[in-house]
């Protein structure tokens, strides 16, 4: 096949904006997938991403297609994750193609997500298409919407193009576009190899399953190869194109995409973004630099059954197989016992892993508070990070304590701006500057600390929108902030797992949150429950739970004495679901609420 | 105290003319099958005699139900006859049959004092008219009294009432009034139940649908602490959560079996029995029961024998609905188990918190622990 032939691109779009819809017709014009075997939206193929309409894991398809001039193309779709947890896996994909369709719904317009991958995209150095999808929708702005997309891009009207994926109108017209603007990669198979990885899973059954994007040279089954980052060396078991399913051929070369199967067993010795080359034919440097990713939000991760640790280790331990950005460590909580201390993209990132534990690995667990890492700056010029608020020493030890900001785009209509600007005084956002995509469009910009965004944020953001704002983040410096550890005593004692770490301003407010909360979510005991918020020995807020009043059963029915043991029996199991710090019985929905805490009430 | 080991015996009769809604006990209302069923629970009586060692004492028998007081007095004859047949009744026997005074006249009541019967229980459940209605209740107030009177006027000396409380919309003044009107009669004996929402009743569907509300939990226990004052300042034991005597002389033996796991055997559908460390319970349906039976097959719906620790829980949460306690030295000679270190960080938690005393060897619960002894008894279960 000539390399002129193929084209490697991807598609930018909000959650929502129909990118899925819009590959499934690209599939079924090519005959790559019938109607009939779509399940909507097939680039999706995991559960959760369905539930959640959004593509967490990127994938590749091939598609052969048969343009006007009677020449058929190898097209290559690389699918893009469009959550801000996963930006990284957005730049790699983009770096794996060409060229972009950027997709915008008619009704909506740009989105802050949209706009950050399409800026990625620009600075890869991808052609892009500027496609408005939805154009059918009665609310329709198209004028409005070509107006946004020329601010941003600069093009010519006439060079955005209308369609509406779910009427499968405009979609012939996309793939000659395609044909005709995305350049064809460049790249010799005699040159020293070079393939890029996009994407990784694991199967259990395969090991380490590699999507790659070979830059240079040619890989061929049995091909000794070597990864760059961590060095390691395999040899080549299979390589193939992908389809609906995978298709092992005997080579691929430069400009292609498909997937390369090797010895390699999990997923950290086969890094995304890292390059694989060959051993013979050696290439001196990879195609990216490599990025570490490092994750931002951190919680500890329970057993609500302690019998249950060394599942919850062994499914962990599966999911880091699949998913390079997982951290794990064990720690022991007083209150909780054994689990660990997990580290997140972002909280997005954390709920699906947490959501996985339980549906994949039937482990019921409780996650404490999550948190980011503090810089935490000694008296004795001594420092060190700190991923859990019980790490955090004496206040007479602390010199200061540093935070992670993030800067924060968010796409608004102008209407939201007054709001915006409220919750960003909430969250101690710093405003930096206010830019018109076009006359109703706002691009907003601000420094939040991170610990501010990672709780609720988005979607308090989504509710004061009516669901129109949209966000996306990027780290920025650590800052030297006015921060205290705030501990919730449970009758007394200290319940280390509730600890929290909050600015001195909102301290208060945390306090008497964290207390009303808990008082909501513990059932009434047979004693009364004192519950306290302090910093250090200071009280600073305070409330109780009512001790149980009545609770009994008025008649042992006629004899019946085994339904009455039954019943306690099962109350007794129900029991083992809660845990118990100190004297007191928590049911595990009382973390997960503390969780979803409105924390602007 | 009217409490021994002896063995106890329980007769359910499943017949009612007309289903309260809030009752969740097992009858039909067809009494076609009356005396058909009547002929096979002496089969059953019969059978199980043999299959049991009936060298026990039996000091209770108990016609429960259902209405047994819709039975002729020859029915109740030929029960009472059988029973007195194939098991050793003491002279002193307790012999209660529950009554329905909807369906009672004089007459009748002076030939069941005649067979023996000693004990009434009378489902009076209200002295309001509105809430014998509301209950589903076939009599009226003036019904009750009149029973009672009449029950009076035969000889029985050893009278229960069951009330209900905590019915929807019940007020503290008809409360008050019903317990009041009740104690004029001085029964020697008073079942005071908390209305319950039986699953699988119109009770509990009227309030899933949100038809009827439940008294909100505040006046519940107001309702409770109401009859426990009125009736142990006029003198009455409250011997465990529902029920109060005269004195002790006047505890239900019965009731008090199935509480200190004293054998016990039941006939009739849905019957339960306790014999020898295993509980079984006879089929919900009078038709099943009638089939097995009459293929000499007895009708168990099920059959457990408890395990020691299962017996141990048992002891103890049957036990604690009883104001006595738990028996220490009793509880130690009978598991090998000394209850108060088995249990010492329950125990003092409960006791630290005036919710349990310990007196005279008893482990006990107090007032405000009775009120949440389903939620202490789980502090209790030994696995």
């Amino acid at each position: 096949m000539s390399i002129d032939y193929i084209r490697n691109f991807c598609i930018i779009a909000h959650i929502d904006h129909g990118k899925s819809t819009l590959a499934d017709r690209m599939l079924e014009l090519t005959n790559t997938i019938s109607s009939r075997d779509l399940v909507d939206q097939v680039l999706d193929d995991m559960d959760l991403e369905r539930e959640r309409g959004i593509t967490i894991k990127s994938h590749a398809i091939q598609m052969k297609y048969r343009a006007n001039s009677g020449d058929m193309y190898t097209f290559n779709l690389i699918d893009t994750p469009g959550h801000v947890d996963f930006s990284f896996e957005v730049f790699r994909s983009l770096a794996a193609c060409e060229g972009a369709l950027l997709v915008v719904d008619a009704a909506q317009g740009i989105e802050a997500q949209t706009l950050s991958n399409l800026y990625l995209a620009i600075e890869n150095d991808l052609h892009i298409i500027p496609v408005i999808n939805k154009i059918d929708l009665p609310s329709a702005e198209i004028d409005s919407v070509k107006n946004q997309i020329i601010q941003v891009i600069g093009c010519a009207e006439d060079e955005i193009y209308l369609v509406s994926a779910k009427k499968g109108r405009g979609i012939k017209n996309i793939m000659e576009v395609i044909v005709e603007q995305i350049p064809p990669p460049t790249g010799l198979a005699d040159n020293p190899a070079q393939a890029l990885i996009f994407d990784s899973v694991f199967d259990p059954y395969r090991g380490v399953i590699t999507y790659i994007r070979i830059f240079e040279g040619k890989f061929n089954k049995n091909d000794a190869i070597k990864f760059f980052q961590s060095s390691k060396q395999f040899e080549v078991d299979e390589i193939g194109i992908l389809k609906l399913k995978r298709h092992p051929v005997d080579s691929l070369q430069a400009g292609e995409v498909g997937y390369l199967i090797s010895g390699a067993k999990d997923v950290h010795e086969t890094k995304v973004g890292d390059t694989i080359t060959l051993v013979k034919n050696t290439a001196d440097k990879p195609l990216l630099k490599y990025k570490e990713i490092h994750p931002m939000v951190f919680s500890g991760i329970y057993p609500i059954n302690s019998d249950d640790f060394e599942h919850l280790r062994e499914s962990l331990d599966k999911l880091y197989l699949n998913d390079s950005s997982l951290v794990f460590e064990p720690e022991t909580s007083q209150a909780l016992g054994f689990g660990f201390r997990c580290g997140f993209l972002g909280l997005l990132h954390m709920e699906i892993i947490q959501e996985r534990l339980e549906r994949e690995y039937k482990i019921s667990i409780i996650n404490t508070l999550p948190n980011v890492v503090y810089r935490v700056h000694l008296n004795n010029g001594d420092i060190f990070e700190i991923d859990n608020p019980t790490k955090l020493p004496p206040p007479g030890k602390i010199n200061y304590i540093e935070e992670p900001y993030i800067n924060a785009q968010i796409i608004t209509p102008a209407d939201y701006i007054g709001n915006i600007m409220k919750l960003s005084r909430d969250r101690r956002g710093v405003f930096v500057n206010t830019q018109y995509l076009d006359t109703s469009r706002v691009d907003m910009n601000f420094k939040f600390p991170l610990s501010e965004v990672i709780f609720d944020f988005f979607d308090k953001l989504k509710s004061l929108s009516r669901g129109y704002a949209s966000l996306d983040y990027e780290m920025d410096e650590y800052q030297r902030s006015n921060l205290v550890k705030i501990d919730i005593l449970i009758n007394g004692e200290i319940i280390d797992a509730l600890s929290i770490i909050a600015h001195k301003d909102k301290a208060y407010e945390w306090g008497n949150r964290l207390c009303r909360k808990l008082k909501e979510l513990i059932p009434r005991q047979m004693f009364e429950v004192a519950l306290q918020a302090a910093i250090g020995s200071k009280v600073i807020a305070r409330t109780n739970v009512k001790a149980l009043r009545k609770n009994v059963t008025a008649k042992c029915y006629g004899g019946d004495i085994t339904r009455k043991r039954k019943l306690l029996e099962k109350q007794k199991e129900g029991k083992k679901r809660m845990k118990k710090l100190g004297s007191v019985e928590i049911p595990q929905e009382a973390f997960l609420a503390l969780l979803s805490m409105d924390t602007d009430n | 105290m009217n409490i021994s080991r002896k063995s106890g015996l329980y007769i359910h009769i499943p017949f009612c003319r007309s289903k309260c809604g809030y009752c969740d006990f097992y009858s039909i209302e067809d009494t076609s099958l009356t005396s058909t069923f009547i002929n096979v629970l002496l089969t059953e009586i019969e059978l199980t005699a043999s299959q049991v060692k009936v060298k026990n004492q039996f000091d209770t028998l108990y016609i429960g139900g259902g209405t047994p007081s819709l039975l002729s007095t020859n029915q109740i004859n030929d029960i009472i006859n059988t029973i007195s047949k194939y098991f050793n009744l003491d002279n002193d026997c307790e012999i209660t049959i529950e009554v329905n005074p909807g369906t009672l006249d004089p007459t009748q009541l002076k030939q069941l004092s005649d067979l023996g019967i000693n004990r009434i229980s009378i489902g009076v459940q209200s002295f309001i008219e509105d809430e014998l209605q509301l209950l589903d209740r076939i009599h009226t107030t003036d019904e009750s009294i009149n029973a009672i009177a009449d029950c009076r006027q035969v000889g029985f000396n050893n009278i229960n009432l069951d009330l209900i409380f905590a019915l929807p919309n019940q007020t503290t003044d008809n409360w008050n009034y019903t317990l009041k009107k009740a104690l004029s009669f001085l029964p020697e004996h008073l079942s005071v139940y908390n209305l319950t929402y039986e699953k699988e009743t119109p009770f509990y569907k009227n309030l899933m649908e949100g038809r009827i509300h439940r008294l909100d939990e505040e006046k519940e226990i107001e309702y409770f602490s109401i009859a426990h004052s009125l009736l142990t300042d006029s003198g009455y034991k409250h011997y465990e959560v529902s029920n109060y005597a005269r004195s002790e002389f006047y505890y239900s033996r019965q009731n008090y079996k199935y509480w200190q796991h004293v054998p016990y055997l039941g006939f009739g559908p849905s019957a339960h029995s306790f014999w020898e460390n295993s509980r079984w319970a006879n089929i919900r349906s009078v038709s099943g029961y009638i089939s097995k039976l009459r293929q000499k097959e007895l009708p168990r719906s099920f059959k457990e024998k408890l395990k020691t620790h299962q017996l141990i829980s048992e002891h103890i949460f049957l036990a604690l609905r009883t104001y006595q306690g738990v028996f220490l030295i009793d509880f130690e000679r009978h598991f090998g188990i000394n209850f108060l270190k088995k249990f010492v960080r329950e125990t003092q938690e409960l006791i630290d918190n005036k919710l349990a005393i310990i007196h005279d060897d008893f482990f006990k619960l107090t007032e405000k622990g009775m009120l949440i002894c389903d939620e202490i008894l789980l502090k209790f279960t030994v696995e």
